[in-house]
C-alpha cells in the first residue's frame, strides 16, 4: 500500500542492517523496522521517522542480533577473487596503468611518513626524554622581545642550588659544539665536540661502551665517543689512553659513547670534555656577566614544565643590577624536549612555525594530494570502463545479486590492485630509500621487522581501497539491470562530467605543485646570485687550533706565499660565513638620544680585506703601517647609512667595552658582505684592525691555479710551520652553499613530487583516452569515411582534453600566485613571481597531454575503418 | 528460582506475548508494552529478549503469511512454551509468598 510513496526509509541504513543483522532474523525484523517507519511516517515528520528508522537499526547493533553468515561470505568471497582476478588480467592495459600509480603513490606516502616520523621522534633516544628541559630567556632588546637560549652560568649553578625541588639534575654545556684539535702519538684529528658539567652525561643518558657516566668528575677527563675512540685508538681500548687537546693539554679518557642517533640534538658530539676544565683559568661557573652556556634540566617527577616554568620565571632578578634588569626585563621559561626540534622556533617572543615544521607540512600535503591523483586515476579509469561492464552488472543483477554483493564485488577488484601496488611499492621504496636518505639527509630503513609497520600498511590499504573503490563501487552497482544490459548510459550513471571534473583537479595539483617547484628554484638561484660583498672563490678558512700558530702568524704568511699558489691570508675572530659578534653602546656625532643599536663586531689582521676581495667604496683599506698604534674602524656601507654619515672618512666613534671607552676614526667603508642567512637582510658590521693573533684563518688561493695542485703544496707548507694542527680547510663557498639547504631541500623535494604527480596525472590521462578512444572508434572511423583528415580528427578529440587542462591552468595559477607569494613574505631578499613561469608550466603541461593522448589517438586514427566497421 | 530464573524486563516480556495469544510478533509486542505499560522499548531490545527467551526454550516462533505490506516480509510470531509457563509460574509464586509474608506492622512505619 506504501509502495509508491515517495519517502523510503535511509537506505544506508536499511544495507546496513542488511549486513549485519543474522540472517535468520532478517526478514522478520526488516518488516518489523519498515513497519515502524510506515506508522511512524502518518504520525510524525518524515525527518523524525527517518531518524527513529535510524535509531532503530542503531539499537539493532548489538550481540544477540548481529550474526555474520561466515560460510555464505566466504563462497562469495572466493567467487569475488576470482572474477577480480580474471576482470584484471583481461585489461593488462587498464591493471597496468592502475598498479603503476597506485604503487608510485604508495612509495611517496610511505617515504613521507617514515620522513615525518622521524621527524617527529627527534631525542627520543634519551631516556628522560620526557622530564628534561631547557631553560630558555625572553627580554626586550631594541623594543622587540628576543629569545635566547645562551645564558649565564652564574644562572644555572643558581637553578642547581636554590630550585631543588624543582630540578633533580642541573647540567650547563658549552652553547655550541667547539672543533679542537685532539692528539696520540703523533697524529692529529680536528673534531668537534661539547663541554659540559659533570652531570651532563647522566643527563642524557649517554650510552657507555666502556668506562662509566661519571667520568667528567676528574676535570682533566674526556670522553670519547664510540667512532672517535676507534679512529683515535682502533683496536686497543681507549681508557685510560691520555690524549692531548689542541697540542697544549693532556686529558685522560674515562669514557666511550655510543655515538648520538642522528635525530637527537648533540648528534655529531665526538667528544665530551668537562666544563669547569675549560672555564679554568678565565672564569668560574658563578659569574654573571657573560651568556656562554646552555642550561639543561632533568625535571623532578612532580614537577610539570608549566609549573617549573613558572617557578623559575624571575629567578634572574637577584643577580642583575636594577637598571639593566629593568631595561631588559629577562623572564625565563623551560621549553620540553619535545618540543626542541619542531617548536622551538620564537619571533618577538612569540612561537611561530619552524622552518623545518614547514616542509614536513609542505611535503606532507603534497603528498596527500599526489595519494588522492593516483585515487583519481582509478576512479577515472572505473568509471569510464563501465560501460564495458554494465552487460556483466546487469546481468548479475537479473540473476538475483543484490547491490551489497556488486559493491563487495568492485571493491575486492580494488583491494587486489591495491595490493599488488602495495607489494610492488615496497620493493621500489626499498630501491629508492637510499637516494631519498641523500636528497633529506636522513637515515631512514623501511622497518619491515616492526610489527607496527605491517598495521599500518593493512590500514593503509583499506583506506585506500575505500577512497579510491568505493565510488565506482556504488555508481557501477547502482546501474538498472534492463538498461544496463541494452547499454544506455543517462543521467546519474552518466559520469562524463565528473571525470571531467577529476583531470581539471589532478592538473590543477600538478600545475600548482609545478610552478610552485619553478618559483622555489627561482627564488634559490636569485639569492645565490646576490652580491656577497667578497670573493669567496678559491677562498679557504679553518681554525688551526693550536696555539703554536698564534705566534707564528707572520712566518706562516710568508712561507704560504712562498709556494706561489697563496695570494694572501689573513686571520679573524670569527669565519666568514657567520654574523657571531655583536655590540652595541657605540656613540658618534648625531646620534640621536635612545637609539642604541647593535653592530656585528669583527676583528681582523690587516691583510683581511685583501684575503677576502672586499670592495672599498670610500676611504682606504687596512694597512699594517698606517693603522700601528691607531684606533681605526672600517664600516660596511648599511652601517653608515645606519649611523647616518654623510662624510664618514675621519669621523671619530666611541665605544665603551668593560669600563674603557675608546675612540676609534673611521679610515674607510667597504660595501655590504652577506655573512649572515643570505635570505636575510645584511647585518650593518664595525671591523677592527688588530695585530693580535686570531683564531679564524683565512687563505685565498690564486684563481689560476689548480686547486689538486695547490691544497697539497699549501698543507704542506703549513705543516712545516705549525706540524701539531691538521690542514683541515674548508671551502668558504661550501659553507656559503650550505646556508641554501633547507631551501634547497624544499626545492628537490618538491621538484621530485612535482615529477611523480605530473606522471600520475598522465598515467591517468593515458588510461582514461584509451577508453574514450575506444567509445569513438565507429565515429572515427565513419568520419574517415565519409572524408575527414588526420588531422580533423586528432583535433576533434584532444580539442576536448585540451580545455580540461586550459581550465586547470585557470583554477591552478590563481592560488599557486597566492599560496607562493604568501611563502616568499618570509624573505627579506625576495624574487618576483615570474610570468614566464606560469607559461612555461602551462605549455609544457599542454605539451605533455597532447603527447600522451596522441600517443593512443592516432593509432586509432590510423586503423583501417575496414578492420574496426565490419565488427557488426 | 535457580534454573527458571528470569529477569523482569523478560517477565513482562513472556507475559505480553501470553496476552496477545499467537499474535504476538516484534512490532505487536512492543505496540501492547506502550499501551499496557507505558514504556517505551526498541526494536533492538525486544529483538534480543525474544531471541534469547528463544534459545533457552521459553518461547517457540513460526512464520506468518507473507503480505503486501511490510515490504513482503513475514512476520514472525511468537507463542509461549510450556517451560516458558513454568518459568512464569514459578516466578509468580516467588513473588506471592513474598508478599504473603510480609506483616502488616511494616507497612506502618514509613511516613
Amino acid at each position: 500500500m506504501k509502495k509508491q510513496d515517495p519517502q523510503h526509509p535511509p537506505r544506508l541504513f536499511l544495507f546496513f542492517f542488511r549486513w549485519f543483522c543474522n540472517e535468520h532474523f532478517l526478514e522478520d525484523i526488516e518488516g518489523d523496522l519498515l513497519e515502524r517507519f510506515d506508522s511512524d511516517l502518518l504520525n510524525m515528520s518524515v525527518k523524525r521517522a527517518k531518524w527513529r528508522f535510524i535509531k532503530n537499526v542503531l539499537f539493532l547493533f548489538r550481540p544477540g542480533i548481529i550474526g555474520f553468515t561466515y560460510h555464505h561470505n566466504a563462497w562469495l568471497l572466493t567467487h569475488h577473487l576470482k572474477i577480480s582476478f580474471r576482470v584484471l588480467s583481461k585489461n593488462k592495459w587498464y591493471t597496468a596503468v592502475n598498479v603503476t600509480g597506485l604503487s608510485t603513490a604508495l612509495v611517496v606516502v610511505c617515504l613521507i611518513a617514515l620522513w615525518v616520523q622521524d621527524e617527529l621522534s627527534y631525542n627520543r633516544n634519551f631516556e628522560h626524554y620526557d622530564r628534561i628541559v631547557q631553560v630558555y630567556r625572553n627580554e626586550n632588546s631594541e623594543g622587540q622581545t628576543s629569545t635566547n637560549l645562551s645564558q649565564m652560568p652564574g644562572l644555572g649553578t643558581l637553578l642547581k642550588t636554590d630550585f631543588e625541588p624543582v630540578f633533580e639534575k642541573v647540567a650547563m654545556v658549552r652553547s655550541r659544539p667547539e672543533d679542537h684539535v685532539l692528539s696520540y702519538d703523533a697524529t692529529h684529528f680536528t673534531q668537534s665536540g661539547l663541554f659540559m658539567e659533570a652531570e651532563g652525561p647522566h643527563v642524557f643518558s649517554l650510552e657507555m661502551v666502556e668506562g662509566s657516566r661519571n667520568g667528567l668528575d676528574n676535570l682533566q677527563s674526556i670522553l670519547l665517543s664510540k667512532s672517535t675512540a676507534n679512529k683515535m685508538f682502533g683496536a686497543t681500548s681507549a681508557i685510560n689512553q691520555v690524549v692531548q687537546i689542541d697540542g697544549q693539554y693532556q686529558l685522560t679518557v674515562t669514557g666511550v659513547y655510543e655515538d648520538l642517533p642522528k635525530n637527537s640534538v648533540f648528534y655529531g658530539a665526538s667528544f665530551i670534555a668537562s666544563l669547569e676544565w675549560y672555564v679554568k683559568g678565565w672564569t668560574t661557573l658563578d659569574v654573571w656577566d657573560n651568556s656562554f652556556v646552555h642550561i639543561y634540566g632533568q625535571l623532578r617527577t612532580n614537577q610539570s614544565v608549566s609549573m617549573a616554568s613558572k617557578g623559575i620565571e624571575g629567578a634572574m632578578l637577584e643577580h642583575m643590577d636594577e637598571a639593566q634588569f629593568n631595561a631588559r626585563q629577562p623572564k625565563l621559561f623551560l621549553l620540553p624536549m619535545a618540543d626542541w626540534h619542531l617548536h622551538s622556533t620564537f619571533e618577538n617572543g612569540k612561537l611561530v612555525t619552524s622552518a623545518k615544521l614547514k616542509l614536513v607540512l609542505v611535503v606532507g600535503v603534497i603528498g596527500v594530494f599526489i595519494v588522492l591523483l593516483a585515487c583519481t586515476n582509478f576512479i577515472n579509469l572505473s568509471t569510464a570502463s563501465a560501460q564495458n561492464r554494465a552487460k556483466e552488472i546487469g546481468l548479475r543483477k537479473t540473476l538475483g545479486s543484490i547491490r551489497f554483493q556488486l559493491v563487495n564485488q568492485f571493491l575486492s577488484e580494488t583491494f587486489i590492485l591495491v595490493l599488488l601496488s602495495f607489494a610492488l611499492s615496497l620493493v621500489l621504496v626499498q630501491v629508492s630509500i637510499p637516494w631519498f636518505n641523500q636528497l633529506s639527509d636522513k637515515q631512514l630503513i623501511l622497518p619491515l621487522k616492526e610489527l607496527y609497520f605491517w598495521f599500518a600498511s593493512v590500514a593503509l590499504l583499506f583506506v585506500l581501497t575505500l577512497l579510491a573503490g568505493s565510488y565506482p563501487a556504488f555508481v557501477l552497482s547502482s546501474m538498472r539491470p534492463i538498461k544496463a544490459i541494452k547499454g544506455q548510459f543517462n543521467g546519474k550513471y552518466n559520469t562524463v562530467n565528473l571525470r571531467k571534473g577529476l583531470v581539471v583537479f589532478q592538473f590543477s595539483v600538478s600545475l600548482m605543485i609545478i610552478i610552485g617547484t619553478l618559483v622555489v628554484h627561482d627564488q634559490i638561484a636569485y639569492v645565490k646570485k646576490r652580491d656577497m660583498g667578497y670573493e669567496k672563490s678559491g677562498l679557504i678558512s679553518f681554525q688551526p687550533g693550536s696555539p703554536a700558530y698564534f705566534s707564528q702568524f707572520q712566518t706562516l704568511r710568508h712561507e704560504l706565499k712562498q709556494t706561489g699558489f697563496v695570494e694572501e691570508i689573513a686571520a679573524a675572530n670569527y669565519p666568514i660565513t657567520t654574523t657571531r659578534g655583536n655590540n652595541s653602546g657605540f656613540e658618534w656625532e648625531g646620534k640621536p638620544d635612545q637609539f642604541d643599536p647593535s653592530f656585528n663586531t669583527i676583528w681582523v689582521t690587516p691583510e683581511y680585506g685583501a684575503t677576502i676581495g672586499w670592495q672599498v667604496r670610500q676611504g682606504r683599506d687596512f694597512s699594517r703601517v698606517l693603522d700601528k698604534g691607531a684606533n681605526n674602524i672600517i664600516l660596511t656601507e648599511s652601517t653608515r647609512v645606519k649611523m647616518g654619515l654623510e662624510h664618514p672618512i675621519g669621523a671619530v666613534v666611541q665605544w665603551k667595552t668593560g669600563g674603557e671607552e675608546a675612540r676609534y676614526t673611521i679610515v674607510g667603508v667597504v660595501e655590504d658582505m652577506v655573512k649572515g642567512s643570505p635570505f636575510d637582510p645584511v647585518k650593518p658590521a664595525i671591523i677592527f684592525p688588530s695585530l693580535r693573533e686570531l683564531p679564524w684563518l683565512f687563505i685565498k688561493v690564486s684563481e689560476q691555479s689548480d686547486f689538486t695542485e695547490a691544497l697539497p703544496a699549501i698543507g704542506a707548507a703549513f705543516n712545516k710551520v705549525i706540524p701539531e694542527a691538521p690542514f683541515d680547510y674548508k671551502f668558504v663557498s661550501d659553507q656559503y652553499n650550505a646556508k641554501f639547504q633547507s631551501e634547497e631541500q624544499i626545492g628537490q623535494l618538491t621538484g621530485v613530487l612535482a615529477v611523480l604527480a605530473i606522471f600520475i596525472s598522465c598515467l591517468g590521462l593515458l588510461g582514461l583516452i584509451s577508453f574514450v578512444v575506444k567509445q569513438k572508434t565507429k565515429e572515427i572511423s565513419i568520419r574517415k569515411v565519409l572524408g575527414a583528415s588526420v588531422v580533423q580528427l586528432w583535433h576533434m578529440v584532444s580539442k576536448e582534453f585540451a580545455i580540461l587542462v586550459l581550465f586547470s591552468f585557470v583554477v591552478a595559477v590563481p592560488t599557486a600566485v597566492f599560496i607562493l607569494t604568501t611563502w616568499l613574505e618570509q624573505f627579506a631578499y625576495k624574487t618576483e613571481i615570474r610570468w614566464n613561469i606560469f607559461a612555461q608550466a602551462g605549455m609544457g603541461t599542454m605539451a605533455l597531454v597532447l603527447t600522451t593522448i596522441s600517443f593512443h589517438l592516432l593509432r586509432s586514427i590510423f586503423t583501417n575503418p575496414v578492420d574496426t566497421l565490419k565488427e557488426e | 528460582m535457580g534454573k527458571h530464573y528470569i529477569g523482569e524486563f523478560e517477565e513482562i516480556v513472556l507475559l505480553t506475548v501470553a496476552v496477545l495469544n499467537g499474535k504476538a510478533y516484534g512490532l505487536a509486542i512492543i505496540e501492547d508494552l506502550e499501551t499496557r505499560q507505558n514504556r517505551s522499548v526498541s526494536i533492538g531490545a525486544i529483538q534480543t529478549v525474544l531471541r534469547r527467551m528463544e534459545d533457552k526454550g521459553y518461547l517457540s516462533s513460526a512464520f506468518g503469511e507473507a503480505t503486501k505490506a511490510r515490504g513482503g516480509k513475514r512476520k514472525r510470531f511468537f507463542s509461549i512454551t510450556a517451560a516458558g509457563y513454568k518459568a512464569l509460574e514459578s516466578k509468580k509464586d516467588a513473588r506471592l509468598s513474598l508478599w504473603d509474608s510480609i506483616p502488616n506492622l511494616s507497612f506502618n512505619t514509613q511516613p
